[in-house]
């Protein structure tokens, strides 16, 4: 059986329970009022948009997220061809590529980008 | 068709099982008994049609609630996040081994990709339910998970990273055939603990109870979410459970999940959650940018030259 069948049997099951429960549910959507459909803050009424300043730290984790993603799908196929070469330079060329990121990190991590408190 | 249906459903069926589970554990390990009326010991506990038995239900009551869409919610996002969070969790079973050469889709080649891929697809489903429900308490709660998740992610990978190195392939099927000899967890030992505590972190994990800080975040992004939206990412966290101590066992043991032996790490990771206090935020992100990321990175640099220089890549 073919990867995008079960995929589609997986999006359907999930489908079906999830209509199935709007059905089936015994209380209206409507019912309730403000106090029900307002935001939860505390049992008060909202104070302000939650649309708010974040710390820039979050921001920050993000992209060395993204930088050492990026280094382990470059690293992956190295590692599974390097049977197949198995030649000295290639060894090389893996562990260049792990010191220039170290270094990077090494950078940001001691500047104290990363200091939470 | 039907036996990819038998799979899943099978899958649903033993999350709904694993929550039964995680109460009865938290209960012996906090000296109680736990679900124990409804069925025999308690066993029907997740299915409970609770109009007959007239106690607490787990599962279908959910279905049965009503779900509440906030007035300033963006509708579309608040509601299709849940869904597609569920979704990602069960397709990580088109490629998870399920006994010797057996998969539900026959992917040839790039299984732990795949897995990697859904996994971290899944952290979208995080940020933008936290995001689409225009309320302080999921969107702060969305940030820090989204912070932890994307961290422990990165060190997931790199630790896969380190039996792709060892084993020389990426295919899940081949990883467990080229284990028959002996287990790569002899080899890969410090590898072994970092990848409990990682699987731990990256799911959504209750175990250390952070992203829903119930004391200060009421319930973390999924405060607004209720009835089967709610449902849905309460399924979704235990499947990722089981997906990640079913890939503990192929990747460092050679064993599928037709062998029973991911309940073991499913086990340690109730018992963890019911031993260990909570910690801080930014302790535990610091606890992987500068303790485990460092040791990875050597560790990375270190196996390549060590399994060249003792002529045993694979």
């Amino acid at each position: 059986m073919g990867i995008i069948q079960t995929s589609i049997v997986a999006l359907l099951l999930i489908a079906v329970l999830y209509v199935a429960s709007f059905w089936i549910s015994t209380a209206s959507l409507s019912t309730g009022g403000m106090e029900k459909l307002s935001a939860y803050e505390c049992g008060f009424s909202q104070m302000g948009t939650s649309r708010m300043k974040f710390e820039i730290l979050f921001y920050v984790v993000g992209i060395l997220y993204l930088i050492f993603d990026l280094e382990i799908i470059f690293l992956t196929p190295l590692a599974v061809i390097m049977p197949s070469f198995d030649s000295f330079l290639i060894f090389l060329i893996v562990n260049l590529f792990i010191v220039i990121i170290t270094i990077g990190f090494l950078y940001e991590y001691l500047i104290g980008a990363l200091d939470l408190t | 068709m039907i036996a990819s249906l038998i799979v899943l459903l099978g899958m649903v069926l033993s999350v709904a099982l694993t929550t039964l589970a995680e109460r009865k554990v938290m209960g012996a390990c906090q000296r109680r008994i736990g679900p124990n009326k409804v069925g025999y010991v308690g066993l029907l506990q997740p299915f409970n049609a609770s109009l007959l038995l007239n106690y607490v239900a787990d599962g279908i009551k959910l279905i049965l609630k009503e779900s509440v869409l906030p007035l300033e919610s963006s509708n579309l996002l608040f509601f299709a996040m849940p869904f597609f969070t569920f979704y990602l969790a069960l397709l990580n079973w088109l490629v998870m081994p399920l006994d010797f050469g057996v998969a539900v889709g026959e992917l040839v080649g790039g299984g732990l990709l795949v897995i990697v891929a859904i996994s971290e697809l899944g952290i979208y489903g995080v940020i933008f339910s936290g995001w689409s429900a225009n309320s302080k308490y999921p969107f702060l709660g969305a940030l820090r998970s989204t912070a932890q998740m994307i961290s422990y992610s990165v060190g997931l990978s790199l630790i896969m990273l380190t039996v792709i190195f060892t084993l020389g392939t990426i295919d899940l099927l081949e990883v467990i055939t080229a284990q028959r000899s002996v287990a790569v967890c002899f080899a890969l030992f410090p590898m072994v603990g970092l990848f409990m505590i990682s699987a731990k972190l990256n799911t959504i994990s209750l175990t250390y109870l952070l992203p829903e800080a119930e004391s200060e975040l009421v319930s973390g992004f999924m405060t607004e979410h209720g009835a089967f939206p709610f449902a849905c990412f309460f399924l979704a966290e235990y499947c990722n459970m089981i997906t990640i101590s079913t890939l503990f066992g192929v990747l460092f043991f050679g064993i599928s999940v037709a062998s029973g032996a991911h309940i073991a790490l499913l086990f340690f990771m109730i018992w963890l959650r019911a031993s260990l206090a909570r910690l801080r935020f930014d302790q535990l992100m610091s606890a992987f940018w500068s303790h485990m990321l460092p040791f990875l990175m050597g560790y990375i640099m270190f196996l390549p030259a060590f399994l060249y220089t003792f002529d045993i890549l694979s």
